[in-house]
């Protein structure tokens, strides 16, 4: 059934649900469609409407502190299917080594193991219709492996808008903005929605869960933490912190023997990650043309003539070419990277949010070492000759004028056995509540390196598969 | 490729006093944002 609380000129009256999902993006949906599948009752709210409209959009307006972003209503999509109506659809999950980083610390580790969510892996991938095998390939000899993408074209409006209409455990309601949490004693009883042109419902759950994105995810909470102190779950979580990004920056150019370096993406293996105490790095070598790789070996003829005449016969046969070296990298989870709650109200009296994303010194050594690490196997072997660009061989700060970041919000509502690091539990209970969950990549311990799209899926299915059982 | 490891290796092992040659066969320059090695001049 679909209700649009922006048409709904009467009241309905619906009875108690068994779940209440607010917000219907990637997480969301999965979630809907698992626990409507096993018979249970559910509200699905959308805040937006099923289309992109300027008044849903406004509300994701926010500041940008710290290091250069995207404006905060540009790097996320706020109407059913969320930003999966903008994705680029990159699909690759977590490795083994993102869950094993206590080298660096107890804050960086997982409440949960790797095999916990990689058994989710074939059925998410189902979901986002790509295949379960990647295209990767270790070669003990080295220190770096190719790693492989699977690329979905799913987007899940198109995927659920109509099937959950017709669903009769799923109510879906669209327009519909939270205004009011209503309840004790660490149990949430009812919420209270909104339209933009003023209509009202409340709705009565057993359980709650919040998905609405890496960064809204984390407005919610603050803003229940500062209206309803110790009401609905503990006070002085660090709700907003560690939040993390995908650094994207491009680093330099390089000449590579087309026969060895063939693939596209590059990663550190994770035994030498550990060994050099750094996170995980993503490399991606996009292949010139002739005429761009013309250009790159005069200027190496400038500098090295010997080596850039030889290079320059071999590329006439086609068997060296130009790259251009752009990385994908893991952020640290950091205390001073965080979203914190604005001054400035929304439509609804909401506070909007301030992003202070930081980015560290773990973050630059990562790039650092994990680029000489590539050097060191291009050099040692002779597969190529890097270039790299000023400010990072000279260690100058990022350039502002790149990709930035990947538009992947993570962390910020992380999931940690310890409520000192995180705000939610290994079953993504908010902790101290009875009955407030988290899904969505807001619940990321780590990062990894890789898109966040399919460890969304696998999370949010081991959190339905939790769900079902409790009730 | 292995000649030229073999040949670093036995510097290393037993030129341990002249392991300056050691640095010098598998040296790194910075030119130009280029890193190379000393053969490639």
């Amino acid at each position: 059934m679909l209700i649009d609380l922006q048409l709904s000129k009467h009241k309905t009256d619906f009875s108690e649900f068994d779940f209440l999902i607010v917000g219907a993006g990637v997480a969301g949906t999965i979630l809907a469609k698992n626990l409507a599948s096993s018979g249970k009752k559910i509200a699905l709210i959308e805040g937006g409407s099923s289309e992109y409209t300027e008044s849903s959009q406004n509300l994701y307006k926010g500041k940008v502190i710290g290091d250069p972003y995207f404006d905060l209503d540009v790097t996320r999509l706020r109407f059913f299917g969320g930003s999966s109506n903008h994705w680029t659809g990159m699909c690759r999950s977590f490795e083994k080594v993102d869950f094993e980083r206590k080298y660096l610390g107890n804050i960086y580790q997982w409440p949960i193991k790797f095999n916990d969510i990689d058994k989710y892996k074939k059925k998410a991938c189902e979901i986002l219709e790509i295949p379960s095998e990647f295209d990767d390939n270790i070669d003990s000899t080295y220190k770096i492996k190719s790693i492989g993408f699977n690329m979905s074209t799913v987007n899940f409006k198109e995927k659920y808008f109509q099937e959950f209409i017709l669903d009769k455990n799923i109510s879906l309601f669209i327009n519909a903005n939270l205004t009011k949490f209503n309840g004790k004693n660490r149990q949430i009883k009812s919420i209270n929605f909104e339209s933009f042109n003023g209509n009202k419902i409340k709705l009565i759950t057993k359980k709650v869960i919040i998905a609405t994105g890496g960064i809204e995810n984390c407005r919610i909470l603050l803003w229940m933490d500062k209206i309803y102190p110790n009401l609905f779950f503990e006070k002085n979580l660090p709700i907003g912190k560690y939040w993390m990004e995908h650094p994207h920056f491009t680093l330099g150019k390089a000449i590579v023997d087309r026969r060895k370096v063939s693939k596209t993406y590059y990663s550190l293996k994770g035994d030498i990650q550990k060994k050099l105490g750094i996170l995980n790095f993503g490399l991606r070598i996009n292949h010139l043309d002739e005429k761009n790789t013309t250009e790159l070996i005069r200027d190496l003829i400038c500098v090295a003539p010997r080596l850039g005449n030889k290079l320059a016969k071999l590329a006439g046969k086609n068997l060296v070419c130009g790259a251009v070296l752009r990385a994908a990298w893991e952020q640290s989870p950091s205390i001073n990277s965080k979203i914190s709650l604005s001054k400035e109200l929304d439509s609804f009296g909401i506070p909007r949010v301030d992003l202070h994303w930081k980015k560290n010194e773990l973050d630059r050594a990562t790039l650092k070492k994990s680029i000489m690490v590539f050097n060191e196997w291009l050099l040692n072997n002779d597969f190529g000759r890097l270039n790299l660009y000023d400010w990072v061989s000279r260690d100058k700060s990022y350039p502002s004028d790149d990709q930035l970041g990947g538009h992947h919000h993570m962390g910020g509502t992380r999931m940690h056995e310890s409520k000192n690091y995180g705000v939610v539990d290994s079953n993504c209970k908010v902790y101290g509540s009875n009955n407030l969950y988290i899904a969505g990549s807001s619940l990321f311990t780590t990062g990894g390196h890789n898109n966040p799209t399919l460890p969304i899926v696998q999370l949010t299915l081991r959190l339905s598969d939790h769900l079902r059982e409790k009730i | 490729m292995l000649r030229r490891d073999f040949v670093k290796r036995i510097i290393s092992i037993f030129l341990l006093p002249y392991a300056f040659s050691e640095i010098k066969l598998s040296k790194t320059y910075y030119e130009s944002g280029w890193i190379l090695k000393d053969q490639d001049f």
